[in-house]
């Protein structure tokens, strides 16, 4: 059986040259047409016939696909998944997702460009090509220019297209036969490949699993807790007298509040509470009771806590006869400036949450001494 | 470029296999995904409406919804078994003072217990004749343990019942290193009377939450603020100084004591810090404009 022609070739000296053959080979129909030139030979399009490429459009249409995606991804997650407000400002304003927009616009249009280019119009990389064995791929890539006439439908004359490409101009003419195999990789190859590429996945994941499992505080993977970073009661290295905590300046006011003044607390016992006694007030109450007075007063207020059993504490019975016909004013002072054991605790607490603790002081104290119609 | 001339039939099947097993394995996880657990999860979820049970709603584990107790009295005790020291009665003022009394007063009773440091006045030292504000005597230590100091930080202890609270008595008697005065006869014999003469008397216990849906049902709103002149000019917070005006007794006793209520507790009481410029003129024309409606 006789071999079988891919394309007959024939190399020229000069671009001129080729352009003024293109046009002859063109007229006589005999296959399609293929130029290798070792640069851009202007006229060699229209020559050719080469359509206009379609890449400025893809790229347009990719690169508004992603300023969309960028768009919908973050309105989706800041305004739908999981609000959140930045700066006071509204989750879904958009003003603060341009610069992604932006980016994302241009990686979309970035890499339609690239691989559009290369892997779509240009079939690249194609190592199989036939015209990578021949004779004339080693001088059209420097001083030559090759026209080659490829068969199509696996027909060719190899004999007419010769004369033709002679007729036309060309130096020299080579038959470039059909390759026997087009393979370059094989599909075992392809698996293999797949295979290692699994593998290696799983390799990397049970590296970094186990990396961390054996060795958790290596840097930089160390503690969360360890941070170069002043906590509260550390001691500073930068102020003198060594106190990471520091006082604010003498005479300094929270915003919208004033000092409290007494320092006794029969000066406090006219102080009254301004909180309406509602159901949500009870319940902010019992939340700061929970979790701030319970650890030491126990659950009941009774003096009766887990502290109690733990370290042998005996804080105060808020229960006694003594503290059911106290002062307000006092409760609230005593919260303010502590007493006997007991620390100052105001300081953490808004004046809502220091009056409503009273009143559900007030609650427990009835419930542990309610009224014969509450049965 | 045809995918024939990569590979063989058989090739082209192994991989067809190939790719149909993902396939379906992933159709059978998405199917599970999708539609499986969702459905199940919604098949399973309770009615909307519904009571749901959580923990302390209904009482388990939540140590302020106990059951509703009705009070009740603890019979009388007879004074002959407490007034006069016995070795029982002093072992229990001792295993009483060990939970009670302990952290501040200390082990044996010299006032220097772990909490005595940050106390002022510091704990009465039981060994010393001096302080004793109650009086050194049974009564006086019995009167102290039941109502406390009032203003000092020494606080009650009427919930441990009246013949514990004589043990205890005993036991800190029994830490004197001075010699102490007779007891008063009188206040003695008082006392033997009211312990004979009447017990006593346990509260009604009622769940917390109880308590709380009882003290809102009481609880009224104030009358509105007016608002005319000077009020309309320092209040911030109508409702809040409505509620503050009523709770409060200190400001009833003229311009004076109104000004310096309400300072103390601005802005808290919805008031304007800004009132501390007002003169006694104008705290005049607020004390009668608030005189009227509390």
């Amino acid at each position: 059986m006789a071999e079988r022609v891919f394309s007959v070739l024939g190399l020229f000296e000069t671009p001129d040259a080729l352009l003024a053959a293109v046009p002859r080979l063109k007229a006589k129909a005999l296959g399609r047409l293929e130029a290798y030139t070792p640069y851009p030979v202007h006229g060699l399009e229209e020559a050719m016939g080469l359509r206009r490429s379609p890449l400025g459009g893809m790229v347009m249409v990719m690169g508004v696909l992603g300023t969309l995606t960028a768009l919908l991804f973050q309105y989706w997650m800041n305004a739908v998944d999981y609000p959140l407000v930045t700066g006071g400002k509204d989750p879904s304003s958009w003003q603060a997702f341009v610069p992604i927009m932006f980016e994302v616009t241009v990686l979309f249009a970035t890499f339609t460009a690239g691989l559009g280019m290369l892997l779509l119009l240009n079939k690249l990389p194609a190592f199989w090509h036939p015209f990578l064995d021949s004779e004339a791929s080693k001088v059209a890539t420097r001083d030559r220019f090759a026209l080659a006439v490829e068969a199509e439908a696996g027909l060719l004359d190899a004999a007419a297209v010769s004369a033709a490409l002679k007729a036309a101009g060309a130096a020299s003419v080579e038959t470039i036969p059909e390759p026997a195999s087009a393979r370059l990789v094989s599909i075992n190859a392809l698996l293999g490949l797949a295979a290692a590429g699994a593998a290696a996945c799983v390799l990397a994941g049970a590296f970094m699993y186990w990396g961390i499992k054996l060795f958790p505080t290596l840097p930089p993977m160390s503690h969360m807790l360890a941070q170069p970073r002043l906590d509260a009661q550390m001691p500073s290295r930068f102020f003198r007298d060594s106190r990471g905590m520091r006082t604010p300046a003498e005479g300094a006011v929270a915003r919208g509040g004033l000092p409290y003044p007494f320092d006794k607390d029969d000066q406090a016992r006219g102080l009254a509470n301004p909180l309406p006694r509602t159901e949500e007030v009870l319940r902010l109450g019992k939340k700061v009771f929970s979790n701030n007075c319970l650890i030491c007063h126990g659950p009941l207020a009774d003096g009766n806590p887990i502290l109690t059993a733990a370290y042998g504490g005996k804080p105060a019975n808020l229960q006694s006869k003594k503290f059911l016909d106290y002062p307000e004013g006092e409760i609230y002072h005593t919260i303010m400036r502590g007493k006997n054991a007991m620390p100052r605790l105001g300081d953490g607490f808004t004046e809502d949450e220091r009056w409503a603790v009273i009143h559900y002081l007030r609650a427990l104290q009835r419930a542990q001494h309610a009224k014969d119609s509450d049965l | 470029m045809r995918i024939e001339d990569y590979a063989s039939p058989e090739e082209l099947k192994r991989l067809g296999t190939v790719f149909m097993t993902v396939l379906v394995g992933l159709c059978v996880v998405a199917l599970f995904e999708f539609i499986v657990v969702p459905s199940l999860r919604i098949a399973n979820r309770p009615p909307s409406g519904a009571d749901i049970p959580q923990q302390g709603a209904t009482g388990w584990l939540d140590p302020t919804e106990y059951p509703a107790v009705r009070g009740y009295v603890v019979p009388p005790v007879d004074p002959k078994t407490v007034l006069t020291a016995s070795p029982e009665l002093v072992q229990r003022g001792q295993e009483l003072y060990a939970k009670n009394c302990v952290q501040c007063h200390g082990p044996d009773g010299l006032g220097d217990g772990a909490s005595a440091l940050t106390m002022d006045p510091r704990p009465r030292n039981f060994s010393q004749a001096a302080g004793w504000k109650n009086g050194s005597g049974l009564v006086g230590i019995f009167k102290t343990l039941a109502g406390g100091i009032p203003g000092g930080g020494m606080a009650a202890f009427d919930f441990i019942r009246a013949k514990d609270r004589m043990a205890l008595a005993h036991f800190v008697q029994s830490k004197a290193m001075f010699q102490r005065p007779p007891e008063d006869a009188a206040a003695l014999a008082a006392l033997a009377k009211t312990f004979a003469s009447a017990g006593e008397v346990v509260s009604n216990k009622i769940p917390v939450s109880l308590a709380m849906k009882k003290l809102v049902e009481e609880y009224s709103a104030p009358k509105p603020l007016v608002f005319s002149g000077v009020t309309a000019r320092v209040v911030t917070d109508p409702e809040r100084a409505a509620v503050w005006l009523r709770n409060s007794t200190a400001w009833r006793g003229g311009p004076k004591a109104l000004a310096e209520a309400v300072m103390a507790q601005a802005p808290g009481n919805g008031f304007a810090v800004e009132s501390a410029g007002l003169s006694p003129a104008e705290w005049g024309s607020l004390f009668s404009e608030v005189r009227r409606t509390f």
